[in-house]
């Protein structure tokens, strides 16, 4: 069984030219998706580079199971929230697309375009085409517009994965969006796409996938298919989506209350999702070949119109109680925060603060630029989400940019109010509450208080494959590590061993981190938790509160750092385990830096 | 009464093959309470304890939504809810993110 060849699409806006790149060894090494965008990071995102500035790159990544095992989309970038490795995740077709045009290590954006511009992939047929028609345009009706444009054209449906306003007009924590929902969130991709003056990227693949053994592939895809572990998984997943843990969260008051800082409150029983669900839930949808199937769309007519859109933890959780708001209120709120393009979780957090703020008088109505701020108001809510997107008044814009550029024009004294960990929005997961919280998760992660992008992901992010589709596959092959194994060697003509695939995850994940450590995160002083979460217990409604103790928290931190992280005590990679792992050439550029353990 | 869960789930729970059952009037223990069927489950299945319900401090673990007769447990009363013939108790996999 001969082994597959992996292709990047590189695209140079600058020069409005692309090709094709044979990236087979890397993708060896590291996988596609996040494993190989920490290589494209490294060797041609210059250290220091302006995240917003043309040097930047952006990769819309896929790997050798995309569309296998669910569908992921990863995008990479130096983020322009944080100044580290940025990493953002989608669902839906997008991923499938691109694997079908048979660019299987992804597509690769470099440079800036001196107009507002989409990419049109369309198998062969690469083309940077004006967007002038499309930019200020809201994200659904960007992706209407061009999608069926498209379809005029060539009679093929396109996957598009676009920005709103807020990444035309630079929010630190702009997001990309495909098919209305399924957005790619985190630490600012859509500014990054809207720095390049990249509007869109409209997808279409009709070649099929890539595999070395197709027969193999479609056996251990049947197994999955047939098999009644998967169709009991689509049941719970099908059903109730992705939110089923909301009402507990809150319930333990893990997700953020009053700006995170109320123990649990009554306001916890309006925000049921699992009765919003049976009130508003109107069809199940999936990505391509996953029986999961947890899309679970609503839709609510209300007196101030008609919403629709998916809750999932990440676009409310950590944003309606944190404001005051009942679940009856957020599909307005969910569907502006789409429609703008910004990522949810990081609105609850600034959303909240702001209001915290202004209660307090450290922001007025005059910076809000007329807007009286007040809890549990949709209305003034999203008056603010607008402002900031299209950067309106001194305090939105400043807002924009996230809390630690905000905190130089509002002040040392704003700073308390903030619930951030590594100048991102912790508004979930409260990192206080150490049974159903991730604080050590959030305050190690070199991504920007984050949960989930540990060893884990450094596995699932770049063969990809979706983290909510892999329950049965564990279970049918009995571990993850086995389940990529079996896969990679049948899609690609590999001969893997569960240790390789081990090693590929403890590599990517090392590397990711070097990233980090090359633009200036450092441990030592990066990894924290603000301090009201030692200062400001909160009681969850069975009576126990939680806190941190300060000193606790570094003995933790220590811990986790070796046990769970396979870093030294001090959370650096070890220089042994560098170079076993092939990463040696980072040592002279962070050894100088303090950044090797 | 009938006890759901589903079924890969029912193997970490230490339920054995199926993903339904059907449980006695008499087994759901002394008051009829969701609490004292609980308590009985724990003791009936190896996992159960240590996955939804801790019988040492009488708490779920908020690893599992329940659902009574299809709507969250805690809209009703909780773990003092009565059960009664024709009730069902649904345990799902607490799932988080997305």
């Amino acid at each position: 069984m001969s082994e597959i060849k992996f292709s990047l699409l590189e695209v140079d806006l600058t020069r409005e030219t692309s090709r094709v790149v044979d990236v087979t060894e890397d993708v060896k090494k590291y996988l596609g998706a996040r494993g190989l965008a920490n290589k494209l990071i490294w060797d041609l995102v210059p250290q220091g580079a302006d995240p917003l500035g043309p040097e930047n790159i952006l990769h819309i990544g896929v790997g050798p199971l995309t569309g296998l095992i669910g569908d992921k989309t990863i995008l990479s970038f130096k983020s322009p929230l944080t100044g580290w490795v940025g990493r953002s995740a989608t669902s839906g077709y997008i991923g499938d697309e691109i694997i079908r045009t048979q660019y299987n290590a992804g597509i690769l954006i470099k440079g800036k375009a001196n107009r507002p511009v989409y990419l049109h992939v369309y198998n062969d047929e690469v083309k940077i085409e004006d967007a002038s028609d499309l930019w200020g345009k809201w994200k659904q009706e960007t992706e209407v517009t061009l999608r069926d444009r498209l379809n005029k054209q060539t009679s093929e449906m396109f996957a598009v994965l676009c920005i709103g306003p807020a990444g035309e007009n630079l929010v630190r924590y702009a997001n990309v969006t495909t098919e209305f929902v399924h957005s790619a969130s985190k630490w600012g991709c859509g500014a990054v796409m809207g720095s390049k003056n990249l509007k869109a990227i409209a997808v279409k693949g009709t070649k099929g996938p890539l595999y070395a053994d197709h027969q193999q592939v479609w056996q251990l895809f049947k197994t999955y298919a047939t098999s009644p572990r998967t169709a009991l998984h689509k049941l719970t997943e099908s059903r109730w989506g992705h939110t089923t843990s909301m009402p507990t969260l809150l319930r333990y008051a893990c997700e953020g209350i009053k700006n995170n800082h109320l123990s649990y409150n009554e306001i916890v029983e309006k925000s049921n999702h699992l009765e919003h669900q049976l009130k508003y839930h109107v069809w199940t949808d999936g990505c391509p070949g996953c029986a999961a199937a947890c899309f679970v769309p609503f839709f609510k007519n209300s007196q101030r119109g008609a919403f629709g859109g998916e809750f999932r933890h990440d676009n409310v959780g950590g944003f309606n109680a944190n404001i005051m708001l009942g679940y009856e209120d957020m599909p307005e709120i969910a569907a502006l925060e789409d429609e703008l393009g910004m990522d949810g979780e990081e609105l609850g957090g600034i959303v909240a603060w702001a209001i915290d703020l202004f209660e307090h008088g450290i922001i007025t109505r005059e910076d809000l630029g007329g807007i009286d701020l007040k809890w549990g108001s949709v209305e003034t809510a999203c008056e603010l989400m607008k402002k900031i997107a299209y950067k309106e008044g001194r305090a939105p814009a400043a807002l924009a940019e996230g809390f630690r550029r905000a905190y130089e024009v509002f002040g040392e004294e704003s700073k308390w109010y903030a619930f951030e960990v590594h100048g991102c929005a912790a508004p979930t997961y409260d990192v206080r509450n150490k049974h159903h919280g991730m604080g050590l998760t959030a305050g190690t992660s070199h991504t920007g208080a984050r949960i989930g992008l540990g060893l884990d992901s450094a596995l699932s992010e770049a063969a990809t494959f979706c983290n909510f589709a892999t329950g049965p596959f564990a279970q049918i092959w009995g571990s993850r590590e086995e389940v990529a194994r079996v896969f990679l060697n049948a899609a690609c003509g590999w001969n893997l061993t569960v240790a390789d695939v081990k090693d590929i995850a403890l590599r990517n994940y090392y590397f990711n981190r070097c990233i980090s450590l090359r633009e200036g995160y450092h441990p030592s002083k990066d990894d924290y938790l603000p301090p009201r979460a030692f200062d400001e217990p909160i009681t969850d409604k069975y009576g126990t509160t939680w806190v941190w103790d300060r000193a606790e928290f570094e003995e933790e931190k220590k811990k986790h750092y070796v046990k769970n992280l396979s870093l030294t005590e001090a959370g650096l990679p070890p220089r042994e385990g560098l170079k076993r792992l092939g990463l040696d050439f980072v040592i002279p550029v962070l050894e100088p830096m303090g950044a090797i353990g | 009464m009938r006890l759901e869960v589903m079924s890969a789930f029912a193997e970490t729970l230490g339920m054995p093959g199926t993903s339904e059952e059907i449980i006695s009037e008499q087994e759901t223990g002394g008051d009829k309470s969701v609490r004292s069927l609980l308590n009985r489950l724990v003791t009936k299945y190896q996992y159960f304890g240590e996955t939804v319900f801790d019988s040492n401090t009488q708490k779920l673990t908020g690893r599992v939504i329940i659902f009574y007769n299809g709507r969250d447990l805690e809209l009703s009363d909780g773990l003092e809810t009565k059960l009664g013939d024709g009730d069902t108790l649904t345990f799902v996999p607490f799932i988080v993110g997305g």
